[in-house]
């Protein structure tokens, strides 16, 4: 009797499991589908799991980020001499750049002296670390422990020493996720210099995203420094995102700046762009204070 | 023929599951910088569900695979859901064959898990082609099955000999003893 008990039971159970497991399949199906969609409910059902999880993923990744960086503490060490060697006349190279540099800068003071030039738009940042990496070859992106709570926004750059890294695509209150230039869903309106061609970034799964909609190659050569535009408010103009590698039959290449093999640490932009007047109905003035404007004197 | 286990050891079994295949998550998450870069991280989670479907089958119920599947699916950025259930399918289709495995060599064991880390990757694959959605160069897909049947050699060796975990198969002569 007992065993007959015993039997129904673990039937029972069986069937459990299995109409679980066929409802879970469906959720399954229905998430897929939303995903492919594009339905903002999955990132977020992204970000509070990542949210929950951030704890665990960090005491996780601390000890192997640990074991790996000994390993490569190891292997630096053995090759110290060739470092010492090439971080000598990466100094040297420095040192000239350095003394470019504040020359250019004084020079830039005197020119925004003389002509009273705007001032770019305010940038912030924030930095973060990064915790955890999609680990697969279906996704481009990392996690970062930073969220909503410091300030994190949506669609924000990230970006590291070097330059633009890629976008925020999902905030939670304690992670965020940053889609890098590399994934097939990023896109970035950029301009080559110094032809000053507009053309569109487009990850492609490889180390090498393709500038895509680049109306001609006249002027575009390799070695051109490739930065963002600042169209559509969302990125900041002038970031710097790389250089043209190489210009084949497909169209042009670039090689990110952003070093994304030592990917530790991430500044993510908080950009507020400057008010625009698009149309004159968007100046105010009151009637009775409008006084005519001081006309300018015309050159001698 | 199966040998019932105590419910308490299957409850304790479905633990180990919960807890290696949290574990593997986060490895699996884990930045490892060149290395990274380099080698694409292997497939945990499938190595883990794979070695412990083919020896405590009944401790490895597919919606706990679902669960975990989906859960690498958020977190790691891919396709939601497509992961999850490529996963359930290829650790099915192990536990289909889990009885005849043991009674063979372990190469057949090796052999069947490369299979069906392929099997795992042509479906996602399948399933981005036919949503017309982009999928990966082909060189990083070969890298992510090279990297998970190497990986199943360590999953392998860590919970067979570190572990001691055995079937709960009866012919399999790692467990010959009668749990209930």
């Amino acid at each position: 009797m007992a065993s007959d008990r015993g039997d129904i039971g673990t039937e029972f159970g069986k069937l459990i499991r299995r109409a679980l497991a066929v409802a879970m399949v469906i959720v399954c199906i229905m998430l897929f589908a939303l995903w492919r969609a594009d339905n903002p409910r999955i990132e977020r059902m992204r970000m509070a799991l990542a949210d929950w999880a951030v704890p665990s993923i960090e005491l996780t990744s601390k000890p192997l980020a640990s074991g790996a960086d000994m390993v490569k503490d190891f292997e630096n060490f053995t090759r110290v001499y060739e470092q010492n060697k090439s971080l000598r006349q990466e100094i040297q190279r420095l040192r000239s750049w350095r003394e470019a540099a504040q020359q250019l800068e004084r020079e830039n003071a005197q020119l925004r002296a003389l002509n009273n030039l705007k001032l770019s738009d305010r940038v912030g940042y924030i930095a973060g670390e990064v915790i955890a990496d999609s680990g697969s070859p279906f996704a481009q992106s990392v996690l970062i422990n930073i969220g909503s709570l410091d300030g994190v926004r949506d669609g924000a750059a990230a970006v590291d020493g070097e330059g633009l890294v890629g976008r925020i695509v999902g905030v939670g209150e304690r992670a965020a996720r940053v889609l890098l230039l590399t994934d097939f869903n990023s896109r970035v309106p950029v301009k080559v210099l110094p032809s000053g061609r507009r053309a569109t970034l487009s990850g492609q799964s490889a180390d090498a995203p393709r500038l895509s909609f680049l109306d001609t190659m006249t002027g575009v050569a390799p070695g051109d420094r490739v930065t963002t535009t600042g169209d559509g408010g969302v990125f900041p103009p002038d970031l710097l995102v790389g250089n043209v590698a190489v210009i084949g039959d497909s169209g042009a290449r670039i090689q990110i700046r952003a070093d994304y093999e030592r990917l530790e640490f991430l500044r993510v932009l908080r950009y507020r762009p400057s008010t625009e007047i698009d149309t004159p109905g968007g100046l105010v003035i009151p009637n009775e204070n409008v006084t005519a404007a001081p006309q300018a004197e015309p050159a001698e | 023929m199966v040998a019932r286990a105590p419910s308490y050891l299957k409850w304790l079994n479905s633990l180990v599951l919960i807890g290696f295949a949290w574990l593997a998550i986060l490895i699996e998450l884990t930045p490892l910088n060149e290395e990274a870069k380099t080698m694409l991280a292997p497939d945990l989670l499938f190595c883990v569900a794979a070695f412990l479907v083919l020896r405590r089958p009944s401790a490895t119920p597919a919606f706990l695979i679902v669960i975990f599947g989906l859960a690498r699916d958020l977190l790691g950025g891919g396709p939601v859901g497509l992961g999850a259930l490529a996963l359930v399918a290829a650790i099915e289709c192990l536990r289909a064959l889990g009885e005849f495995l043991s009674r063979r060599n372990v190469f057949f064991e090796f052999g069947a898990v490369a299979v069906f880390s392929l099997l795992l990757i042509v479906l996602q694959t399948l399933g981005l082609l036919i949503t017309f959605s982009h999928t990966p160069p082909l060189d990083q897909l070969a890298s992510r099955v090279f990297g998970t049947i190497l990986a199943y050699l360590l999953i392998y060796v860590f919970f067979r000999w570190v572990l001691r975990v055995r079937g709960e198969f009866a012919a399999d002569n790692r467990l010959p003893r009668k749990a209930a």
